[in-house]
């Protein structure tokens, strides 16, 4: 209290002068028209300027949140694009939705050796199991090798043990796709017979034959093919869309009817 | 302060004369520049040397008030007035004669023409200034603020070196 009173006797005359001003101040906003004018454009300038740097930084906090939201709306466009290709070709409007789409982000990749894998950040608790297929943005990626709680690994596509059943567009001839190292653009499609017509530039899409990955999924395209001599098949180069080392979010494409497929296959083998 | 009632006289004969012959702009100087003449700041400027700085405050504060009430011009009289009784202090120390000031409260005459000049000068100018950069209330203008002000401080002084001179404090 005394500190309050010593501070008081030091200052008293600024404070008191302080106060009268403002007194003054607040008389001429508020009985002088051109003053109060000139005082509320510019303080609405003002308010109005904060305002817009506080909605700034509120949506750059927010931009995870845009972000989920928007990978979220990405893989169920996609669900519903693979899921009307199949209704199209099969004609008829009430089958169940055969393929479910989660989006993932790749926490890390490998993408120097010969046996490439990729990590994600979804696991069982978001109903990630093995072998299904995951695709980015332009093409496919790989397939889910191995599922933890809240990680999975992918065989990339990068991967030498890798095989994709993919065909050509329009024409009905399919093959496996495969990489055979090095290049981490270029692969290898196999298995097209001699007497298809392929051109270059045509599309390489996924078969459909493997129930991991939907049909008619990009690939990329064929730069260049040549007949092996004395054999019965193309060996075709393709030029990959998905760029695997530019790639970080990715969707897990989950066949629902995998399994009954898979057990009904088994059964062939035994 | 025996001659507390002749003051207060003083101070209404300044408050009408600024209100009544003084009240608007002189003249306009090439359309832009308005002249004052101000003759209330020498209310403030009058009184002794030594006097009570929060009294000095409050007492502009109720004479500026006082004259916006009249003029209309609520604060505008009253924001430079205080503004200007705050700085006195602090120019009569920068302006101090050599010998210091007097204690036997004989009055601003005894320090001669030019010292009081300086001094009135200064004031006049920190309130004028004060003055026209409330009356247009941004820094748009701040060149013809400077100019106007500059001027009717001028304008201002001889009258104030006048009273100062024949008015014993």
């Amino acid at each position: 209290m005394f500190r309050f009173f010593k501070i008081f006797q030091n200052f008293g005359a600024t404070i008191l002068f302080i106060f009268l001003e403002c007194i003054a101040i607040f008389l001429i906003i508020r009985f002088n028209k051109g003053q109060s004018e000139i005082f509320l454009h510019s303080s609405n300038e003002i308010v109005a300027d904060l305002v817009r740097q506080q909605s700034k930084i509120k949506q750059s906090l927010d931009l995870k949140e845009q972000n989920d939201d928007l990978l979220l709306q990405n893989a169920q466009l996609i669900e519903e694009l693979v899921n009307e290709k199949i209704k199209t070709t099969r004609d008829s409007s009430d089958i169940e939705k055969k393929y479910e789409v989660l989006p993932a982000i790749i926490i890390n990749s490998t993408i120097h050796t010969l046996n490439n894998y990729i990590t994600l950040d979804k696991g069982v608790k978001d109903g990630l199991k093995k072998s299904m297929g995951v695709i980015g943005d332009k093409g496919i990626v790989g397939v889910i090798n191995q599922v933890s709680n809240k990680y999975s690994t992918v065989i990339s596509l990068l991967n030498i043990n890798l095989r994709i059943a993919a065909s050509i567009k329009a024409k009905e001839h399919s093959g496996y796709l495969t990489w055979s190292g090095g290049d981490y653009l270029h692969y290898k499609l196999n298995g097209i017979p001699k007497y298809a017509n392929i051109v270059i530039g045509d599309e390489v899409i996924t078969s459909g034959y493997s129930s991991i990955f939907p049909k008619g999924i990009k690939i990329g395209k064929i730069e260049t093919y040549e007949v092996i001599r004395g054999g019965a098949f193309y060996d075709i180069t393709v030029r990959s869309y998905q760029d695997l080392t530019q790639t970080s979010l990715v969707y897990v494409v989950k066949n629902n009817d995998f399994e009954e497929i898979n057990e009904l296959e088994n059964l062939n083998e035994n | 302060m025996k001659i507390r009632p002749l003051f207060i006289l003083f101070c209404v004969l300044v408050l009408v004369a600024q209100k009544v012959i003084f009240s608007d702009a002189l003249m306009v100087v090439a359309n832009q520049y308005p002249l004052m003449i101000f003759v209330l700041p020498l209310i403030i400027l009058a009184l002794p040397i030594n006097f009570d700085k929060p009294l000095l405050l409050i007492s502009a504060f109720v004479i500026g008030l006082t004259l916006d009430i009249f003029n209309d011009t609520l604060g505008i009289n009253t924001f430079a007035l205080v503004m200007m009784a705050y700085f006195r202090s602090s120019i009569l120390n920068l302006v101090q004669p050599r010998q210091g000031y007097k204690t036997d409260n004989s009055g601003y005459k005894s320090y001669g023409i030019g010292w009081i000049s300086i001094y009135l000068g200064v004031c006049l100018f920190i309130f004028s200034f004060t003055f026209f950069m409330i009356d247009a209330f941004t820094l748009v203008y701040l060149k013809r603020v400077l100019i106007s002000s500059a001027m009717s401080t001028l304008v201002s002084l001889p009258f104030g070196v006048l009273l100062l001179m024949i008015f014993k404090a």
